[in-house]
């Protein structure tokens, strides 16, 4: 099966040179500058890595975008844990899999998981309890497989040795290099403030990067969105006040202020005198059995596969749209030629608004199945089947598919703020209305864009420039004012309820 | 998951004994008194068990410290941890491989030295190790920071959450009840003794009061008008990634204020402390910490370099002026006891539950327990202990 989309219907940019690299023995081929799990997912390459635990098969697209996706950790050149989706392929690598035994595809450790029933979780306390000594046996052996005799290769001890950038104090840091964020960092810096523009990214753009529709940009004309956040990461890097870090983690937003940055040059340790958090959000998985086999993947992966690195997720698609942009997406799949087996609306019938399916879609007589909740997804090491079921009455359906695509929502990535605000009895109190715009939170901070829970992009890109104004605006003490907001000042509950005691 | 031996059914408006926090030294002491046969004994805890410092600590397990009082008491808890899994019906995954202390200078090798002598006279199992030793039982140590030691090569560590598991459903099935979420607003007291508790899902009566409340303990005290010279102090800690075995025994520095081992999954779990205690109560994991176990740990065992970290966390300590526990009644209140001042609360809390369940069933201390009375502290009479690793007063490590 030949995964490459040909002929995209967009204008973004397609990678050009082709390039040789090694996986497990074989070669392989793939577009310098895609991600490594990409190059393999376009090879067939299914199963990635093997879930830390039970040794479950894991493919692309499960919980990217997440600090802890484990979908696609290879070891590659040597050097173990790396992120294939965070990773571009520069041609003649060596790529390995991890975890398993003999190898990912025919792993015996997956016994583990095939006895699952006999091993519920938490087995390990209900084991030789009885016995020090056999559990003290058992300890070191599990510590072996555990481990999965992972070393630091001497390259990598020798980066993480490298004496750091050191500390540099900043007017305004903005976090995400999305469309809100750069449309702060941009509004700022035409105020006069300097600003660090941090992502984690290759290049800039965020979500937005694999955005072939319409948006309406600050000039209220409409151009598709890969393109507006390419012309506005073009203006950030021309801009002399704006120094942007890409390839760069913020890892934290400490006590005292210090925004750790892990750039490719090393640790910087930003102390900002404000801070924009526009960090984007996450796809919302869905629970049901089977969620987790390669092939069950989350919408944004999804669109970055075939928008940005131009590759069909598989051949026959199954595409849960608990969401609006799932419908939108599903249209975007027939357009690069995956067959839909389907599309799925979880919601009551009722619920879903009049006009909802695509008429593209429903020409090309797609199966539409509104008011169906999702069963299970079956199948090893690839999915094979999505078994979904009306929500009123028995009778199932089992659509025969090699991916299912989930659109199910999607939950801000508001870390760094929970990081410092969530604290003790102290619940961060969110007004996450798009007509209020930009929320400022107590002392220069503030968060635009999906980490404020807008979905809209058009919505984003006004909210980050207002919120870069704001910015501007507000004038420093001393010190980064520290005071956490006050419980349920607005009467909202907090977004992810509960308090962190 | 479930909450491990949570109580169901709603706080009940009485009980013989209850128990403020449900970490590890009020989970252990409910145990013990339901084996004890005291019935109705409750736990109430503001968060879920283990919230505390209990689910939050470096699960150093030791006995190997320096004074009688110590001693007798954490060498009684070691002999219990190593048959708590089949007491409790429940694997805590207690590892006894080991417990090194390390000295990097001249003078903490002597101070080990002594140590070992000393522990030896107290009929403590552990032995004085050379340099040339100390790099066997740790071969991957940087070599300038183990100039010799003690060793202890039957203490280790524990999972911390599976201890407070295991204490929580054990007792559950003895009949304790364990309420989450329940925070305790007010002690009553009336004629000198204790009546009962106000919490915020409404009021109990109960005769007998345990504060076991971590962190939190001097607020509880200060409710019952029971004076707790104590303070709150934050610790910090850190998880890597699983990586291949490379470090068997619990370890602890000198020199760095350091403690680590490498659990059975691979993961390396330390903490460390400035020179200077860090009187706060917030939760919050700084950056300062953050990089100095980072730095500290590197040095000490050079193969951490580039391992990454995963996780990173504070929990908080009730500290008394000479870093002991405090504990058994308090002077002013009858019916009020105390299980604070937990600094190394992990590794002492089999004994002292099952001592203390002894002491407020039998009403007499048991001999281990009395020298950490909360009258030693406002008498000034403080323990000297020596063996810690932790930070002291203003620039010194006791
Ligand atoms: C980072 C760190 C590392 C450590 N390392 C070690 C180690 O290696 N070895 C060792 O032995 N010890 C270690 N300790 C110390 C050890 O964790 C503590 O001494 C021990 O956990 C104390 O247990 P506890 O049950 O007394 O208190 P906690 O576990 O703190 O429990 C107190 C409970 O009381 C509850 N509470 C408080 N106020 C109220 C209220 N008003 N109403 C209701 N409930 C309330 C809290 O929610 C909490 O659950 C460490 C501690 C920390 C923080
Ligand atoms: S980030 Fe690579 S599979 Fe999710």
């Amino acid at each position: 099966m030949n995964l490459r989309i040909t002929t995209h219907p967009s204008a973004s940019p397609a990678r050009s040179r082709r390039v040789a690299f090694t996986f497990e023995g074989r070669t392989l081929h793939g577009y310098e500058g895609e991600p490594v799990a990409t190059a393999l997912h376009a090879a067939g390459v299914r199963v990635l890595s093997r879930s830390f635990k039970y040794h479950r098969p894991r493919g692309i697209g499960l919980t990217c975008g997440t600090p802890s996706c484990p979908g696609c950790q290879l070891t590659i050149d040597g050097h173990y844990g790396v992120p294939g989706c965070a990773t571009p392929l520069r041609g003649g690598e060596s790529v390995r899999r991890e975890r398993a035994w003999p190898g990912a595809d025919w792993d015996l450790l997956g016994a583990i998981d095939r006895f699952s029933a006999l091993v519920p979780a938490g087995f390990q306390f209900r084991l030789l309890r009885g016995s020090p000594r056999l559990a003290h046996l058992a300890e070191r052996l599990m510590g072996v497989i555990a481990g999965g005799g992972r070393t630091v290769a001497a390259e990598v001890a020798a980066r993480a040795l490298r004496p750091g950038l050191g500390e540099r104090r900043t007017p305004l840091a903005v976090v995400g290099a999305g469309v809100a964020g750069l449309a702060a960092a941009l509004a700022a810096a035409g105020s006069g403030l300097e600003v660090v523009l941090v992502d984690q990214g290759e290049e800039p753009g965020g979500a937005l990067r694999a955005e072939t529709r319409d948006v309406r940009g600050p000039d209220g004309v409409e151009v598709p969105g890969f393109r507006l956040v390419a012309d506005l990461a073009a203006r950030a890097r021309q801009h002399a006040s704006i120094t942007v870090l890409t390839a760069s983690t913020a890892l934290g937003w400490y006590e005292g202020g210090a925004l750790p940055v892990d750039t490719p040059d090393g640790l910087l340790v930003l102390r900002p005198d404000r801070l924009l958090v526009a960090t984007g959000d996450y796809d919302v998985p869905m629970p049901f059995p089977g969620n987790d086999i390669p092939g069950v993947m989350m919408a944004g992966p999804v669109q970055r596969l075939i928008n940005v690195d131009r590759v069909r997720p598989g051949e026959r698609a199954v595409v849960v749209a608990a969401e609006p942009y799932g419908y939108g997406l599903a249209e975007q799949l027939h357009a690069v030629g995956v067959t839909l087996a389907a599309v799925v609306d979880p919601r009551p019938e009722r619920e879903i608004p009049a006009g909802a399916f695509p008429a593209a879609l429903a020409a090309a007589r797609v199966p539409y199945l509104p008011g169906h909740a999702v069963r299970e997804a079956t199948g090893h090491r690839g999915v094979r089947r999505l078994v979904v079921a009306p929500l009123a009455g028995r009778s199932v359906v089992r659509l025969a598919c090699d991916t299912v695509v989930v659109a199910a929502g999607r939950r801000p990535a508001e870390e760094l703020l929970l990081q410092r605000l969530y604290h003790g009895d102290v619940t961060l109190d969110v007004t996450r209305d798009e007509a209020d715009g930009p929320y400022s939170l107590p002392g220069g901070v503030a968060v635009a864009g999906g980490a404020a829970g807008t979905t809209d992009p058009a919505a984003a890109l006004a909210h980050g420039a207002e919120a870069g104004r704001r910015l501007s605006r507000w004038k420093p003490g001393s010190d980064l004012p520290l005071t956490p907001l006050s419980p349920g000042a607005a009467g909202r509950p907090s977004p992810s309820g509960g308090t962190s005691d | 998951m479930a909450i491990p031996g949570a109580c169901r059914s709603p706080l009940r408006r009485a009980y013989d004994v209850v128990i403020v926090g449900a970490g590890v030294q009020g989970l252990a002491l409910a145990y013990e008194l339901a084996k004890l046969g005291v019935r109705d004994v409750a736990v109430l805890d503001r968060s879920y068990p283990g919230g505390g410092g209990s689910g939050r600590n470096g699960e150093m397990i030791r006995s190997a410290f320096g004074s009688r009082e110590w001693t007798g008491l954490f060498d009684e808890s070691l002999r219990r941890w190593r048959t708590l899994s089949a007491e409790l019906d429940f694997n805590v995954l207690f590892s006894g491989s080991g417990y090194l202390v390390l000295a990097s200078t001249p003078e903490q090798v002597e101070r080990c030295r002594a140590d070992a002598v000393r522990q030896a006279a107290l009929g403590v199992r552990s032995q004085f190790v050379t340099a040339e030793e100390a790099r066997r039982i740790v071969p991957e140590v940087n070599p300038d920071l183990a100039l010799g030691g003690v060793y202890q090569d039957h203490a280790g560590f524990a999972h911390h959450d599976a201890v407070v598991w295991g204490y929580a459903r054990a007792a559950a099935r003895l009949g304790v009840e364990i309420h989450t979420g329940v925070t305790v607003t007010g002690v009553e007291v009336a004629g000198g003794a204790v009546r009962g508790v106000r919490t915020d899902r409404g009021d109990v009566s109960t005769p007998v009061v345990v504060n076991a409340a971590g962190g939190a303990a001097r607020a509880i005290a200060e409710m019952a008008g029971v004076r707790l010279p104590t303070r709150t102090c934050r610790l910090e800690m850190i998880v890597t990634e699983s990586v291949a075995p490379f470090l068997r025994p619990a370890l602890a520095s000198l020199e760095l204020l350091g403690y680590c081992h490498q659990t059975a999954r691979g993961e390396f779990v330390g903490g460390t402390e400035l020179p200077y205690p860090d009187v706060s109560d917030s939760l919050n994991g700084t950056y300062t910490l953050l990089a100095d176990m980072a730095a500290k740990f590197v040095r000490l065992l050079p193969r951490l370099a580039g391992v990454r970290l995963l996780r990173h966390w504070a929990g908080l300590v009730d500290q008394a002026d000479d870093l002991s526990p405090v504990i058994g009644p308090a002077p002013e209140v009858g019916g009020f006891y105390l299980t604070c001042g937990w600094v190394y609360g992990f590794m002492g809390a089999p004994a002292t539950g099952a001592l203390l369940a002894r002491g407020i069933h039998e009403g007499v201390m048991p001999e281990l327990l009395r020298p950490f009375s909360v009258t030693r502290l406002h008498e000034g009479r403080l323990i000297q202990e020596g063996a810690l690793v932790v930070a002291a007063e203003e620039g010194n490590a006791a």
